[in-house]
């Protein structure tokens, strides 16, 4: 799954889609198009070693992307179920729990003031 | 000084919506006619930080997720960085490096002397205003197109050189000299009044007296 953070007014909001799903990337495909004719640029940040900074330590790497290669981007670290992911919730300390080792993030055209 | 509590949180206030720069701070009066002094001057920086902060965490949630946003993408370090000090450095490939406040909108080109980095101009670059995107955001946008593409960031950006450098004493050095030679010009005026003051009390003395 991967999880786009597009920054607006309310901080921002997450656009998912799973990569073996046609349909959730076709809408993923289809928003994304949208937001760019809006202005917004793409941005993935990927982290190295994965595990170091899933446990909030480690460097990440940061790339511009164009629509396509986000969409079909695929993680580098093996995808984990939301089940997975609602297990993990329960027996992680949320304030421990690290941050994900990729994120995307859509940012709005910006103009010099 | 202020003469009420109010004239004072006013000016904070302005101060914290980048109405004012800090640069153009001194220039203030106040409603009593006098310029703020240097006491006042750290009274209003502090007070700023304080209702910076108290904006950035009490009173608005986008830009707490903003601010949670960008730190799932800073290491350790920086995160302390925002925790202790309310900014954080990137080095970008070109080798400069950029101080970014997620509380606030310049983003400063800085430079290491030693151990310390100082600020030599700041940057304008933000979203569509109408957007009404938070700080935390904007400072996510700046970090990534710093990291990403330093060039495009600058040929965007509105650059404002601080007037006073700071790192290697030259401004406080102007300041000292500017004083030297603005007593020393107040010395000469007063000495020239004096002699203006003696020769017409002299001239207004009768002859015999002058001797």
């Amino acid at each position: 799954m991967t999880i786009l953070s597009i920054l607006d007014s309310s901080g921002d909001t997450k656009l998912t889609w799973q990569h073996d799903d046609p349909k959730s990337v076709a809408d993923a495909r289809k928003n994304i198009t949208d937001l760019k004719a809006a202005g917004y640029s793409f941005f993935i940040a990927d982290g190295t070693p994965a595990d170091e900074v899933t446990a909030g330590a480690g460097e990440l790497e940061f790339r511009r992307v164009d629509v396509e290669e986000l969409v079909a981007d695929t993680p580098a670290v093996p995808e984990r179920t939301v089940a997975q992911i609602d297990a993990e919730s329960q027996t992680v300390d949320k304030k421990k729990a690290g941050r994900p080792a990729r994120q995307a993030v859509a940012v709005p055209r910006q103009q010099g003031g | 000084m202020p003469a009420t509590s109010e004239e004072l949180i006013r000016i904070v206030h302005v101060f914290c919506d980048q109405t004012i720069m800090p640069d153009d701070i001194t220039d203030i009066v106040w409603l009593d006619g006098d310029k703020v002094s240097h006491a006042e001057l750290r009274e209003i920086l502090v007070l700023s930080r304080y209702e910076m902060y108290y904006r950035s965490t009490r009173k608005q949630p986008a830009q707490r997720k903003a601010v949670k946003l960008l730190r799932s993408l800073l290491s350790a370090e920086q995160r302390k960085s925002i925790r202790n000090n309310g900014y954080f450095h990137i080095q970008v490939r070109s080798g400069n490096y950029y101080r970014i406040h997620p509380n606030m909108y310049p983003t400063k080109r800085v430079e290491k002397h030693g151990k310390r980095m100082f600020a030599l101009g700041s940057y304008c670059l933000h979203p569509d205003l109408d957007l009404h995107i938070p700080h935390g955001d904007v400072a996510v946008s700046h970090m990534l197109m710093l990291k990403t593409d330093e060039e495009e960031f600058l040929k965007l950006a509105n650059y404002r050189l601080y007037d006073r450098q700071l790192w290697n004493r030259d401004y406080l050095r102007s300041l000292r000299e500017n004083t030297i030679t603005q007593n020393i010009m107040l010395n000469e005026e007063a000495i020239m009044e004096a002699i203006a003051r003696s020769d017409a009390r002299l001239a207004a003395m009768h002859p015999l007296e002058r001797e």
